[in-house]
């Protein structure tokens, strides 16, 4: 097949065949009486402007096609092609085809929505791409084909909301994605039944079929490479006009743990950092929870030195430790929270406020302990090293189990939750996918295959 | 869907009710208890009782401040345990023993029988099998009253020296629970118990091992047996040994050390016990001016396995002729063996026939800082 390709001769018919499924492919005929052309191109990497002053204005003046092929042949960055793969490429780059008899030539018309393009706010990153996605559809897939320039990358359209009638586009890769996965995505899309859809996470909720789930079945990214990147594998992204997060389905329990730097890094230092992940994970999961099992239920487990601590630090503490526990977590939340709401020039100061002045308060006042304010603070922090908002989101209210088990029954509680929640998500699945395998893909070979890497 | 919700709805309610009702242990929060740390038990004033003291840690509110506080409860009994029930009386806190760490014996009950006591620390469901055994002298109580200066958390210097965690003294061997209650039991082994002594106020001295006839003591060792017996019972002892040539005395510290012995029957002969002792030192000590060489270092390689081959032999001789096996030589020469139905018998009649050859190995393998 493709050394068939490889030989293919750049003919009009051709580009139409490998671009069908292309949403946003422009095929136009320019017809004056003196004879026709026609231009092809694709509308999301394109400059609409461009293309009528430099295409389609000249060609109308002019009158004549076989002047105004000659016209756009030569002018600078033009490039008459006769292979039909280079044709393909170049559509893609954001080149426009105009097809005279059985002649191509393109005509450089790129959009880069370079000034535009916002920086990431929730996904931060310390080295990489900084572009994220805006709150135009347009500019998004420009975001994305530019990133992924293959003609297997098909685009459909369609519409949700009887109100909002917001625009929306189902990405994938023809040859790589899962056709089991896009049916039923359709099928989905299809009997919603929606007035109004603003945001990408609500889409994800009117989607899963679950009413009642704690972890996240889709990936809402703000990130164009993680879409590529997901792209890649297999999986299918749906962008919303409106708004400048992407929803990649079907997503499995680790690929929320995967950061965008985690590529960039040494190897060492990449499987370094989704270590310290999943070990803060398991911090903010469990120290509350273990602190009520091990002062209320088996101080034996930790060392006497740290028990006495225990002990002395909660001294005054009026209150039982789950009681504590939960009185601090919830303090806790709620500066989060502000902090969020907050303008962003008061916002350091409601954190310093809330973060420093009410701990050192609290334990002065000796209504909770010492040791809980290290507690807090840890869980606090290490929830945030989950590198997507809505998997941190998940485990922010997990942990409230785990308390709650704990309260019950100590640190058999905390195993049994353990346990439970495991065999709850080796139950799920994510659009027929088992939500708690390890890969996506099956081996590493064939990953490294399809990202590109592995020589 | 409504019927799936309403089903996880009930099956989260029917969890949460169950789990209440089987709550594992019991709920009480850390400041409700009172740790205790250390039990010791004397002879009490009437014939047959008990008198049991508890050290209590008391945590302290202000952890910056190095203030430590304990508190010691005694309360005599014929029954261990019912002198335990009668002491929660005494305290406002439900008393807990997961954190007990050590049971010091008086010196009286050790001479007289410890397997009750020894019993009943196996038997208690919330006294930890790792919890280290001692002799009290001359009480058990006077022990625990001791309060060293460098401790800030109640007792933590006894335990931290009796588990060999903290100091790691040659002179002390610490002995578990378990390994006691075994040694009791178990035929060819003979339990000993380190002795802990309170020569002045807030100090304490561990330096001497006690040897048990299975339930009471029958011989102490001195320090310096105390040490070449840890020699013999445990790999790479940090130590010192001396080595004489001459007037000129040194001091070599063993980097590692390894001990081991064969019981040997020979058809035609006496019966022996080969011990090999290994040791690789460093020189640490030198009373003369004289300039350590390589043929120097032979010199004292040789004069120290000598010294030591000496002392412990004479060691060997004093434990046979003591007639305990603390060694558990016994316990080898019956696992070696298949006439199950006689070789312990034959042991007996063995042992005190016992010869004993000692090939210590010194090697001095550095002199020192100093050329």
């Amino acid at each position: 097949m493709s050394g068939q390709e490889h030989k293919q001769e750049a003919s009009l018919n051709g580009i139409r065949g490998q671009l069908s499924g292309f949403g946003d492919l422009e095929d136009k005929s320019l017809t004056v009486p003196a004879g026709q052309v026609s231009l092809l191109y694709i509308k999301s990497v394109t400059d609409g402007q461009a293309i009528s002053r430099n295409i389609i204005a000249p060609f109308y003046e002019m009158g004549n096609p076989a002047g105004y092929y000659s016209y756009i042949a030569d002018y600078p960055g033009s490039e008459v092609v006769t292979e039909g793969p280079r044709a393909v490429e170049l559509l893609l780059s954001g080149y426009a085809c105009i097809g005279w008899q059985d002649k191509l030539c393109f005509f450089d018309v790129l959009r880069a929505e370079a000034s535009s393009v916002k920086e990431t706010v929730t996904e931060s990153i310390s080295q990489g791409p900084s572009d994220a996605l805006g709150e135009n559809l347009a500019v998004n897939l420009n975001l994305i084909r530019r990133r992924y320039q293959s003609a297997a990358l098909k685009m459909e359209f369609t519409v949700i909301g009887n109100m909002s009638k917001t625009k929306a586009a189902i990405l994938y890769d023809e040859d790589r994605v899962n056709p089991e996965v896009l049916a039923e995505l359709k099928e989905k899309l299809d009997s919603l039944k929606l007035d109004i859809l603003q945001a990408a996470g609500e889409l994800e909720k009117y989607i899963s079929s679950d009413k009642l789930r704690i972890f996240p079945k889709t990936i809402v990214t703000e990130r164009p490479d993680r879409v590529v990147f997901n792209l890649a594998e297999g999986k299918v992204a749906i962008l919303l006009d409106t708004t400048g997060y992407a929803i990649v389905l079907p997503s499995i329990f680790n690929d929320f743990f995967i950061a965008m730097d985690d590529k960039i890094q040494l190897p060492f230092v990449g499987r370094f950092l989704k270590l310290l992940r999943i070990l803060g994970v398991a911090m903010t999961l469990w120290l509350p929870a273990l602190y009520i099992a091990f002062t209320s239920y088996n101080p034996e487990i930790v060392r006497v030195q740290i028990a006495l601590l225990i002990g002395g630090s909660r001294a005054t503490v009026p209150y039982p430790s789950f009681v504590e526990v939960i009185l601090m977590m919830i303090m806790m939340e709620f500066l989060t929270e502000a902090s969020l709401r907050l303008p962003r020039a008061i916002g350091p100061t409601a954190t310093t406020v809330g973060g420093l002045i009410l701990g050192q308060a609290a334990t002065a006042a000796g209504l909770i302990g010492n040791i809980m304010i290290i507690l807090v603070s840890v869980v606090a922090i290490s929830n945030f090293l989950v590198p997507l908002n809505m998997m941190s989101f998940s485990i922010r209210v997990l942990k409230y189990f785990f308390v709650i088990a704990a309260a019950f029954l100590g640190l058999i509680g905390v195993v049994i939750c353990l346990v439970g929640f495991t065999l709850y998500l080796c139950s799920q699945r994510s659009f027929g996918q088992p939500y708690f395998k390890l890969f996506f893909l099956d081996t590493i070979g064939t990953s490294l295959k399809k990202k590109g890497g592995g020589q | 869907m409504r019927g799936r919700v309403v089903r996880a709805m009930l099956l989260i309610l029917l969890s949460t009710v169950m789990a209440m009702l089987i709550s594992g242990c019991n709920y009480k929060d850390i400041d409700r208890r009172i740790f205790v740390v250390a039990i010791g038990i004397d002879p009490g004033k009437a014939e047959g009782t008990f008198k049991v003291s508890l050290k209590l840690a008391i945590p302290q509110g202000d952890v910056t401040k190095i203030d430590e506080k304990m508190q010691i409860l005694t309360e005599e009994s014929e029954s261990i345990s019912e002198a335990l029930r009668r002491m929660k009386s005494k305290v406002e806190k439900e008393l807990d023993y997961v954190h007990c760490k050590s049971v010091v014996l008086g010196e009286k009950i050790a001479a007289k029988d410890i397997r009750h006591v020894v019993d009943w620390a196996v038997r208690r469901r919330d006294i930890q099998l790792i919890i280290n055994f001692a002799v009290g002298r001359p009480g058990a109580l006077e022990v625990l009253q001791v309060k060293p200066p460098s401790e800030r958390i109640p007792s933590n210097s006894l335990i931290l020296a009796m588990s060999g965690q903290g100091t790691e003294s040659p002179f002390i061997s610490s002995v578990y629970s378990y390994q006691l209650m075994r040694s009791i039991y178990e035929k060819g082994i003979d339990p000993i118990l380190p002795i802990i002594e309170v020569p002045e106020e807030n100090q304490f001295l561990i330096d001497k091992i006690a040897l048990l006839d299975k339930n009471k003591i029958k011989l102490v060792l001195t320090p310096d047996e105390t040490r070449l017996f840890n020699l013999l019972s445990r790999s790479d002892l940090q130590t010192n040994f001396p080595a004489h040539i001459g007037n000129g005395m040194y001091q070599y510290y063993t980097e590692s050390s390894s001990s081991s012995y064969r019981i040997v029957n020979p058809p035609d002969g006496e019966p022996y016990i080969r011990y090999t002792i290994k040791i690789r030192a460093i020189l640490e000590e030198n009373s003369t001016e004289e300039m350590i060489t390589h043929q120097m270092l032979k010199k004292i390689n040789e004069a120290g396995a000598a010294e030591l081959r000496e002392a412990v032999t004479a060691l060997l001789v004093k434990i046979q002729d003591s007639g305990m096996d603390p060694l558990g030589w016994g316990l080898r020469y019956g696992s070696r063996h298949w006439n199950n139905a006689t070789e312990m018998s034959d042991w007996e009649n063995l042992y005190p026939q016992l010869k004993f050859q000692v090939k210590a190995d010194v090697d001095v393998k550095y002199s020192g800082m100093i050329k």
